[in-house]
């Protein structure tokens, strides 16, 4: 092993030896760990792991070349297909760990202060601790099946931050709709690394990196669904309904997710399957109108918001749209440092939100006035009806939630619920007719709350009878 | 005949021209909606924020019948769950003495016939235990699957476990007794529920077992609430927003086509209300239709109208707020009316309820008649009567026998005892019983305390004095102030000192009132730079401007496209502030400070008596008035002689870092403001000459020595500002140089008793670690407790200081000085209680409800709040607005009635109630427990709601330490009284 990759060992390894030591002793003793011991757990592990981090830089630096990769054995490895497990570092991958390590150990400050004798503070750590390795995966995954792993593991810990809070409603029901949303797109992602397999006969970043196929059909379909993987977590449209819902977990959480870290891993994942996209115009044309209509929902639909956390939201969303139409247009060394300028600046931003007013209040008493500037607009042009409409749209945010619901969610559930109906029929026909009443009964009760779940065939309802 | 003219001419063309006093009763609806609007949450924009009783509409009422009349109403918990209450029973901070005493005041001692025991006895007994309330599945689970009927509930007391188990064992014994109170006959039903039509439609939805359409209609509805309300966030505002809050939402939903499927009919609803014929009914006119159509008797319109407000009731309350104090503005918008709120609610309401119904096939026909075919699921059970009988009889130790020979008016007798001990008395019992045990504390201490106390001799004169606010807080700096140097006297005064002003401080882009809530200032005062530094001054203005605007076109980038993504570019360079921000709070602060503000001063006289500014309040204070404000001040305190050569008025505030809820933890007496500028103002007009002439007209001499100086204490960060210090004169300098080292270790000391209520200060710090620990919190922004604030706040004391003086009170008494030496007639007295009554009962029952129901009377856990529209917060994405307290703020406090301890005859204290109605209804239904302490004597009377009852405290003495830190040394939780001899004076001794 190269000596270059011990620090790299270090400063990956204790994020995710930390979140193990803390998911295991969550699990096996009920009375959770003093609030000391997770803050100062957590404050050694991100400061080493920075500390440790700039050193590999330096290390890097002085050395000259490019790291080799570490090779950390195989999850399947058969005669013609093989699945190789290890850790890949570029420049690419180094600017995002540059980015978790300060801004996790940050936001981990934050919070031990902010959540002090909150109800779940562990399980916060214990969250925030899983961001951490998610990213680190994404990042420094050698193959995209680590990065899909990693990816998965942000979304779960994404999902379950929102919904902290979890005794109201609200925080459940945005909460469930982020993670659907995140499995629906991801399912694009995965047949992306499928296809990918076959596309480069490996996944590895590397040979990825290396690839020189040509635009082909199938770099165009790999390109699309990646493109699709990566409008799920970067919130575009038509999947931006998610982001605002997503300020229901305490102000840390939406900082590190939504302002700095997870909403980014979007244009990341473009970045690391440049070569790929490069050959894949289609991909690239699908990129810059997601990414523009982005940018127009985000700045237009932000606008009329009335609250500092959903103004945040639609910024974030509308530069990462914006992000999308640089690298459809080619400029990813742009598209980069965007990525982490708006990462900090919106962390930054998110955790100082609740004192918009105070701020409020220095700037006009600067500027002397007791109201503020606001920008003129064209729409002086437009009759009143129209420039209503135009408000109402953007204030009911495109109505992009309701549109995704019955445009697509709806047909899959009436689909899933025609298979399911269709499957009990094939099973009452293949089985006879129910052996008793109380299991036809059973049966042939509606099922009010849960249309779409299978129902015991009858052999299985009365076996479990008798 | 006349009247009849007139009436028809007045009334004549009211239904065809659609005027809001229609045939349906318009008064009738007027009146509702003034009745319902005084139930909604009464809070003020987040910046104007002013403690008060939160459930101030329900002051007619006595204390519990109003808690349980809101219960009804809104919702809410009507007194502390039990199992709080309980865990303080076990604690040990109730005693059971506690609560026989209660009981003894409660329940009367009849005995049970056929069963040898009281009913206050059985009362008691089911108190001390508790029941298990079941009904139904629940129970029969219970029965089967746990232990209840092998082994005797372990709340059961000796006496009858003895009895139970002299029976036989357990298991018989109780399966037996459990059997009887099965085969006793029924408790009489209690009467079948009011008929639903008083429902709103959502109730009989969800009764029928159908979704909730509130979540649905609300997510709608908050967006145009807050769009509407918005005072300056979004950069792009709401439209038509001159016009009513239901047009300007009509001319919207008619504008485009709504895709969610239950607004579908939306935009022709609002099209068709907007052109029809005969003109757009008025947002009245609407309501009264949409009471028709859900066929909603007379009778229950208000209980309608309430139930529909009451569903998002933080928006309607700042709707109903700003429509009637729309001085509250931060600046005005919008024209608010609460009945535009419930036209539009109501009309959504419809929309949501037709889709739902449409959706569970029961098509056809208005919408009232459709809810009424709905089915009816069964409600669950009641709890059952066996089963808490079977508990009682245990807790009794009755044998089966007894319990089968119940019958008719035994059973009956049995029964009504067992009522009084229901969940709700129960609650209600230890709530009682946990105030009890804190006021047997306080007035024990007091009277104990007052032997020790002696009033400094006439002629003595302190090295100085300081009049601070009667804010709970300033107890423990007061105590500490008296114990470095015992020669010194302070003195609590309401911390707007009688300056009624609306201030504009230096650069401020608008003015703000500096006065209690309920007093409106009748003049103004500016904070003008000194003349030799005003060019300089307006060069730096200039540049502020220019840096305010760029600041302007960043914070907007915050918001747009292109702004916001140049800005991103260099975002890399925010990682440094942000690091510092987070983990040193205090080296940021120092980094970031900004340049010392230029000399001062406040525009206080005015010359011309007729002078008025924009708004037409007076600039400034003639000197007459300014007579009258500091004769007044001297009086109220009784520093009206002896006045030393140093006497500071010292006002407070707060100052914390990204807490949208700091106004709440500023000076009440101000109208949440800071109290320096105040302090600035009165010592500026005590130290005229011409003013001090005119005090001795008001026969109040001031000695030519005597130099009042003003002062501003931050709370937070325990830091002491000193006002107006150019001006001191030099004979002066010494006094406060020596008074600066006093206040100064009276700063740490006093941040050093704080921190011990901060689990994150360790409890070992020294009191320079504790100032540099409550600095650090005032500028941490990840802080959700920069202070305690008020919380933990129960007693209110006024009089003369020198009997508690050297009473350790543990920072939870307002302390208000009061001589009744020199009020022979009440008056003082009387001017006293109008205002520290109410505020102190104010500030005192809002961290009172904001912790019985943290979810309902206040507003939550801070963590996922969510600034909106400037106004106040929501819960993370959309929620109603939420109001009352957060929960860090009240997260340690004791909820218990202001315990006032007022120096004066129980004859003076019924002169003033006279005089003071509100003040009255406050003592009399009970919501402050009132105690007269006897100025001659010292004996203790307390208020028992009917009569003054003699107080006689224990004969032992009070523990005594030397020291506050010594008392509290180590320790984190509340703490009892003590006498702290440092702080004892020792006038004579000293000097």
């Amino acid at each position: 092993m190269n000596a270059l990759w011990l620090p790299f060992l270090v400063a990956l390894g204790l994020p995710f030896g930390a979140w193990l030591l803390l998911g295991l002793r969550l699990l096996l003793v009920l009375a959770p760990p003093s609030e000391a011991l997770i803050q100062r757990l957590t404050a050694t592990v991100f400061s080493i792991s920075t500390v440790a981090f700039v050193i590999g830089v330096v290390g890097l630096l002085l050395s000259g070349g490019p790291l080799p990769d570490l090779p950390l054995g195989a999850l399947v490895a058969l005669p013609r297909y093989h699945i190789a497990l290890g850790l890949h570092l570029d420049g690419l991958s180094l600017g995002l760990l540059g980015l978790t390590f300060p801004l996790a150990g940050l936001v981990a400050a934050f919070s031990a202060r902010y959540l002090h004798r909150e109800p779940g503070f562990s399980r916060f750590f214990f969250l925030l601790l899983m961001l951490a390795v998610g990213l680190e995966l994404v990042a420094a995954g050698e193959g995209l099946d680590l990065l899909f792993a990693g990816w998965e593991l942000v979304g779960l810990s994404s999902a379950l931050l929102i919904a902290f809070f979890h005794r109201r409603q609200q925080p459940l029901d945005h909460g469930l709709r982020a993670y659907a949303t995140y499995r629906a797109v991801d399912v694009a992602l995965l047949l992306a690394v499928v296809l990918s397999h076959h596309l480069v006969g490996s996944v590895s970043v590397q040979q990825i990196d290396a690839w020189t196929g040509g635009p082909s059909a199938l770099t165009t379909l790999i390109g699309v669904l990646v493109v699709i993987g990566a409008m799920g977590k970067a919130g575009s449209v038509p999947f931006s309904g998610w982001v605002p819902r997503a300020m229901e977990g305490p102000t840390p959480s939406s900082a590190i997710f939504y302002g700095a870290l997870s909403i980014h891993l979007g244009p990341f994942l473009l970045l690391r399957m440049w070569p790929i996209l490069e050959s894949a115009p289609a991909a690239r044309a699908l990129m810059g109108v997601v990414g523009l209509l982005t940018a127009l929902h985000g700045s237009m639909v932000g606008r009329a918001q009335h609250d500092i956390k959903g103004t945040l939201a639609y910024a974030s969303l509308a530069q990462v749209g914006l992000m999308f139409v640089e690298l459809s247009l080619g400029f990813t060394e742009l598209a980069t440092w965007h990525l982490f300028g708006h990462a900090v600046l919106r962390a930054n931003q998110l955790l100082r939100a609740p004192s918009v007013l105070s701020e409020r209040d220095e700037l006009l008493d600067a500027l002397g006035t007791q109201r503020p500037s606001r920008g003129q607009h064209i729409e002086w042009m437009l009759p009143a009806p129209i420039r209503r409409g135009l408000y109402k749209l953007a204030l009911e945010r495109w109505y992009l939630d309701e549109l995704l619901d019955r445009g697509l969610v709806g047909p899959v559930v009436r689909g899933l619920e025609a298979l399911n109906r269709l499957d009990q029929r094939v099973s009452a026909a293949l089985s006879g007719p129910p052996a008793d009443e109380e299991a036809a009964a059973q049966c042939a009760a509606p099922r009010v709350d849960a249309p779409v779940r299978p129902e015991l065939s009858p052999r299985a309802a009365a076996g479990v009878r008798s | 005949m006349d009247n009849e003219a007139e009436s028809l001419t007045e009334d004549g063309p009211e239904p065809g021209h659609g005027h809001p006093r229609g045939q349906h009763g318009g008064d009738r609806l007027e009146g509702i909606l003034y009745r319902v609007g005084h139930l909604l949450p009464e809070q003020n924009p987040l910046e104007a924020f002013v403690h008060h009783n939160t459930l101030h509409a329900y002051e007619h009422l006595p204390f519990e019948g109003a808690l349980q009349a809101a219960s009804a109403e809104l919702g809410t918990a009507a007194a502390m769950p039990e199992a709080f209450t309980r865990a303080q029973l076990r604690s040990g901070r109730i005693l059971s003495i506690d609560l026989d005493e209660t009981l003894a005041d409660r329940v009367p001692d009849l005995l049970l016939p056929g069963l040898q025991r009281s009913q206050r006895e059985l009362v008691r007994r089911v108190t001390l235990a508790g029941l298990h309330e079941a009904a139904g599945p629940t129970l029969a689970w219970h029965l089967s699957e746990s232990n209840v009927l092998d082994v005797i509930a372990e709340g059961v007391p000796a006496e009858a476990r003895d009895a139970l188990r002299a029976q036989g064992p357990a298991p018989t014994v109780l399966r037996a007794l459990w059997a009887a109170a099965q085969a006793l006959p029924a408790p009489r039903a209690a009467a079948p529920e009011a008929d639903p039509a008083g429902l709103r439609a959502r109730d009989r939805l969800v009764q029928a077992g159908l979704p909730d359409p509130d979540p649905m209609v609300h997510q709608a509805l908050i967006r145009w609430c807050g769009a509407y309300l918005d005072t300056g966030h979004a950069y792009w505002p709401m439209m038509e927003r001159s016009r009513s809050f239901f047009r300007g939402f009509l001319l919207h939903a008619a504008s485009a086509k709504d895709a969610r499927a239950w607004l579908g009919g939306a935009q022709s609803l609002a099209q068709g209300l907007l052109h029809r014929p005969g003109g757009a009914p008025t947002a009245e006119q609407v309501v009264a239709e949409e009471l028709r159509r859900l066929q909603v008797a007379p009778d229950q319109e208000e209980g309608f109208i309430r139930a529909s407000l009451l569903a998002l009731r933080g928006w309607g309350g700042m709707f109903h707020r700003l429509e009637h104090r729309p001085d509250l503005w931060p600046h005005k918008v919008a024209e608010p009316r609460l009945v535009d709120l419930l036209a539009v609610r109501l009309l959504l309401d419809r929309l949501a309820a037709d889709h739902l119904l449409d959706q569970a096939g029961l098509e056809g026909g208005p919408t009232g008649q459709r809810l009424l075919r709905l089915p009816r699921l069964a409600p669950p059970p009641a709890i059952d009567a066996a089963w808490v009988r079977f508990q009682v009889a245990c807790l009794l130790g009755l044998s089966p026998a007894e319990l089968r020979e119940l019958s008719g008016e035994r059973l009956a007798a049995f029964d009504a005892a067992v009522a009084l001990a229901d969940g709700h008395h129960r609650r209600l019992y230890l709530q009682e019983a946990y105030e009890r045990s804190y006021r047997r504390g306080i007035l024990d201490a007091v009277a104990r305390h007052w032997p020790l106390a002696a009033p400094t001799p006439r002629a003595d004169r302190a090295s100085a004095q300081l009049v601070l606010c009667i804010d709970d807080r300033e107890e423990s700096f007061r105590r500490h102030l008296e114990e470095i140097d015992p020669s010194l006297e302070t003195f609590g005064m309401a911390g707007f000192f009688g300056v009624a002003m609306r201030y504009r401080a230096l650069g401020g882009a608008k003015s703000r009132p500096l006065c209690p809530a309920p007093v409106t200032p009748q003049h103004s005062v500016e904070e003008v730079v000194v003349e030799d530094e005003a060019a300089a001054r307006e060069a730096s203005a200039v540049g502020r401007a220019r840096s305010a605007s760029v600041q302007n076109n960043l914070s907007t980038a915050r918001d747009t496209l292109l702004r916001g993504s140049i800005l991103s570019l260099a975002g890399w360079l925010t990682l440094f502030p942000m690091a510092t921000a987070l983990l040193s709070p205090r080296l940021h602060a120092k980094w970031t400070a900004k340049a010392a503000p230029p000399r001062t001063r406040l525009k206080l006289l005015r010359v011309d008596p007729e002078a008025r500014d924009a708004d037409g309040l007076f600039r400034g204070f003639t000197v007459e008035e300014m007579v009258g404000v500091v004769a007044k001040a001297l009086e109220d305190i009784g520093l009206t002689t002896r006045l030393s050569r140093l006497v500071v008025w010292m006002g407070h505030g707060s100052h914390s870092a990204n807490n949208p809820h700091r106004a709440a933890y500023d000076c009440g007496a101000t109208g949440g403001g800071h109290g320096g500028p105040n302090a600035r103002a009165i010592a500026a007009m005590a130290n005229l000459p011409a003013v001090r002439e005119g005090l001795k007209g008001r026969g109040i001499s001031i000695p030519d020595d005597t130099y009042f100086l003003g002062a501003h204490h931050d709370t937070c960060d325990d830091r002491v500002d000193w006002l107006d210090l150019d001006l001191l004169p030099a004979s002066h300098l010494a006094e406060h140089r020596a008074l600066v080292q006093t206040v100064d270790q009276a700063r740490a000391r006093n941040a050093h008793e704080r921190a011990r209520r901060f689990m994150s200060a360790p409890l070992d710090l020294s009191a320079e670690q504790a100032l540099a620990h409550v600095q650090a919190r005032s500028e941490d922004l990840a802080q959700p407790r920069p202070e305690l604030g008020h919380a933990t706040n129960a007693i209110a004391i006024v009089g003369r200081r020198h009997w508690s003086r050297g009473l350790f009170l543990d920072r939870r008494s307002f302390l208000v000085s009061y001589d009744p030496t020199i009020d022979p007639e009440i008056t003082i007295l009387s001017r006293i209680m109008a205002a520290v009554g109410p505020v102190g009962a104010g500030i005192n029952l809002e961290y009172f409800f904001s912790f019985i129901d943290p979810a309902l009377y206040g507003c939550g856990t801070k963590l996922p709040h969510n600034v909106t529209g400037f106004l106040g917060v929501m819960d993370g994405y959309s929620s109603d607005l939420r109001t009352g307290l957060p929960w860090q703020m009240v997260e340690i406090h004791e909820p218990m009635r202001l315990l006032l301890i007022i120096e004066a005859t129980t004859e003076a204290l019924g002169v003033v109630l006279e005089r003071h109605p509100p003040v009255a209804q406050l003592v009399l239904n009970r919501w402050v427990q009132v105690a007269s302490i006897h100025p001659d004597t010292g004996k203790i009377k307390l208020f028992t709601g009917a009569r003054w009852e003699d107080w006689s405290p224990p004969p032992d003495r009070l523990p005594e330490v030397r020291s506050s830190a010594e008392w509290y040394a180590g320790q984190r939780g509340h703490l009892p009284p003590a006498t702290i001899t440092d702080g004892l004076p020792r006038p004579a001794r000293t000097r």
